[in-house]
């Protein structure tokens, strides 16, 4: 009875012994897969992915070395990107400082590209199985003869059914010694591995993309800026010689031609407005505007650009009207060319858009630190839906208004600029009634102006000595 | 208009053709005397040879810019001090640092800015009338 209880204890024990055993074996297998699990998250390129991948294996698992060769679609080559480097012997110093490190597909005798083909892990045990062509036979030989390699096993690489490559290791024993777990553990890899280059692969077709999306973007603004620059110096010669007729400088005009001649004039000052824009645009996306920092008067530039209007607005038989309450304070550091074309934007648009009725310009004071301009109109009025998309690129209120003129960008430039003084920018408007865009500014020596740095102007007009009217 | 014949003289350096006989005119009919030179070398040569009292001048120029040509100048003994206006259409952070440092009235925006404004800052910057 004792011997009986003897051996049952004997069994438990060994049974307790085996199942120790699988438990170390399944932990290693867990810790493996988890380092192969942090180098798939942390690896972008192809060579790195491959490198930390084939030096885990070989390193946890004790194999002599280990390569790494990746499916080439293009040249139809499996390319070598990585030989482990962790313990360094002749044969993976050999394969490193190989010049040429791709093996055709049309190498079909080779274990490595049947591995390839077949999806099959495929067994070798000389080197020429596996290396032919990258080396040489006198080399095979010295190496065969110096390395103490008794196998190679070579596993596929796939992601779903679509091959990818394959990882070749060294061994120092026969094929058949690797048990149950490695062989389990080095078929998970190869899943694992397989994942992972297909999950790089998007990674770099999508960073492909973006790049070329980038080159697009900034060809797109190099050419607005050529154009803009281009059409100013037309504009300009149109803008100066309607400018000198009107002067008088050709002589005195009849009353009908000074009114032809003020028409052009506004309409030269719209496309160089429109041009602006479009210039502007590239110029704030790549911070590359160039500002002009002073302290100015908001009513003086609101009337400038008032007057600038008048003309159209009463032609259009719109009341039009300017409202700039004495009380109301408004000095701000801004750019006033800037400004001036902000209110000129929302006039611009307000006039477009508005068939009758009347638009009024007001300045107001909504706290003691900021000024507000508003231009209201009695135009079709914006549905709630196009007002939050109004201040974005390229967007025009076309539903409401059933007419799409203009670039679309004098809003999304308005706010822009707006915001790099410090300020907001905003819309209130109900379909049928009209709408009111506004924007607010922080007075001068409040804490809402901006420091906007130097380069970007505040260096007085005249800075070094210059004796004016010198005659020499 | 005032064709009354003032005594200062202005050196217009502007490649564009059309726009430097316009400012030329404009000039002339406000009784200034005006020479001009059609690109930055020109430009360089009579800024540094001729007498003038202002340089009224362009930036993007063929063979020498308008920033390098008031960087030479401003070497010179002549050109040390001599009021500049800078016309332009298209100047970047950089450039407009340059030219400021450099020593300039004003810098105006050409597509922004009619003739007779130019006029106006220039008789400013020569204290005329």
């Amino acid at each position: 009875m004792a011997s009986d209880a003897d051996n049952e204890f004997k069994n438990i024990t060994a049974d307790l012994y085996k199942k120790n055993l699988d438990l170390f074996d399944a932990n290693r297998q867990l810790t493996l897969l988890q380092e192969l699990y942090q180098i798939i998250v942390s690896t972008l390129t192809m060579e790195d992915l491959s490198q930390k991948f084939i030096n885990t294996i070989v390193r946890d698992l004790d194999f002599y070395g280990g390569v790494v060769f990746y499916a080439d679609q293009k040249t139809d080559h499996l390319q070598m990107t990585a030989v482990s480097n962790i313990k360094p012997n002749s044969l993976t110093d050999k394969l490193q400082q190989l010049h040429v490190k791709a093996i055709p597909f049309a190498q079909k005798d080779n274990a490595i590209v049947k591995a390839y083909n077949t999806l099959e892990v495929q067994t070798a045990h000389a080197l020429n199985e596996v290396m032919v062509p990258l080396l040489v036979e006198d080399d095979i030989r010295s190496l065969m003869q110096t390395e103490p390699l008794k196998s190679i096993v070579i596993f596929p690489v796939s992601f779903g059914t679509q091959a990818l490559g394959v990882y070749v290791l060294f061994l120092r024993r026969e094929i058949e010694e690797l048990n149950q777990f490695e062989n389990e553990i080095l078929r998970r890899a190869a899943t694992v591995f397989g994942v992972a280059i297909d999950r790089l692969m998007i990674y770099l077709s999508l960073q492909t993309a973006n790049d070329k999306l980038k080159e697009l973007d900034a060809r797109k603004n190099e050419f607005l800026n050529m154009a803009a620059h281009e059409l100013r110096a037309p504009m300009t010669a149109i803008k100066g010689y309607i400018s000198m007729l009107i002067e008088g400088d050709a002589g005195e005009i009849p009353e009908k031609a000074r009114g032809f001649l003020t028409d052009a004039q506004g309409v030269t000052d719209r496309l160089i407005r429109l041009v602006n824009n479009m210039l502007n645009v590239s110029r704030i996306e790549e911070n590359r505007l160039v500002f002009q920092i002073e302290t100015v008067s908001l009513s003086e530039v609101a009337r400038t650009v008032f007057s600038e209007f008048e003309g159209e607005a009463v032609r259009k038989n719109l009341k039009f009207d300017l409202q700039l309450p004495p009380e109301v304070k408004d000095r701000v550091v801004v750019d006033p060319d800037r400004i001036h074309e902000v209110i000129a934007n929302f006039i611009s648009n307000a006039i477009k858009y508005t068939e009758t009725g009347s638009i009024t310009i007001s300045l107001s004071q909504p706290d003691s630190s900021s000024v507000r301009c508003d231009v209201v109109d009695t135009g079709p009025g914006i549905s709630p839906e196009e007002q939050v998309k109004l201040f974005q690129k390229f967007v025009r209120a076309e539903s409401a208004i059933g007419k799409t003129v203009g670039t679309g960008l004098g809003l999304y430039i308005s706010k822009i600029l707006v915001e790099k003084f410090g300020g907001k920018t905003g819309l209130t408007s109900e379909v049928g009634k009209g709408s009111d865009f506004w924007f607010q500014l922080p007075l001068e020596g409040t804490s809402g102006v901006p420091k906007i740095e130097v380069a970007a102007g505040a260096i007085p007009a005249a800075p070094i000595a210059i004796t004016p009217a010198a005659s020499q | 208009m005032d064709t009354s014949k003032n005594s200062a003289k202005i050196l217009l350096v502007e490649d564009d053709p059309i726009l430097s006989k316009m400012y030329a005119t404009k000039f002339e009919l406000e009784g200034f005397t005006v020479v001009v030179a059609y690109d930055g070398e020109d430009g360089l040569k009579k800024a540094t040879e001729e007498d003038y009292n202002l340089l009224l001048l362009d930036l993007m120029m063929p063979r020498l810019s308008g920033t390098e040509l008031l960087t030479q100048l401003r070497q010179s003994e002549k050109g040390k001090t001599k009021p500049v206006i800078v016309i332009t259409n298209l100047m970047d952070k950089e450039e407009q640092e340059k030219v400021k440092s450099l020593g300039v009235y004003q810098i105006m925006t050409k597509a922004e800015t009619t003739p007779g404004e130019i006029v106006s800052v220039a008789k400013k910057a020569l204290n005329l009338p």
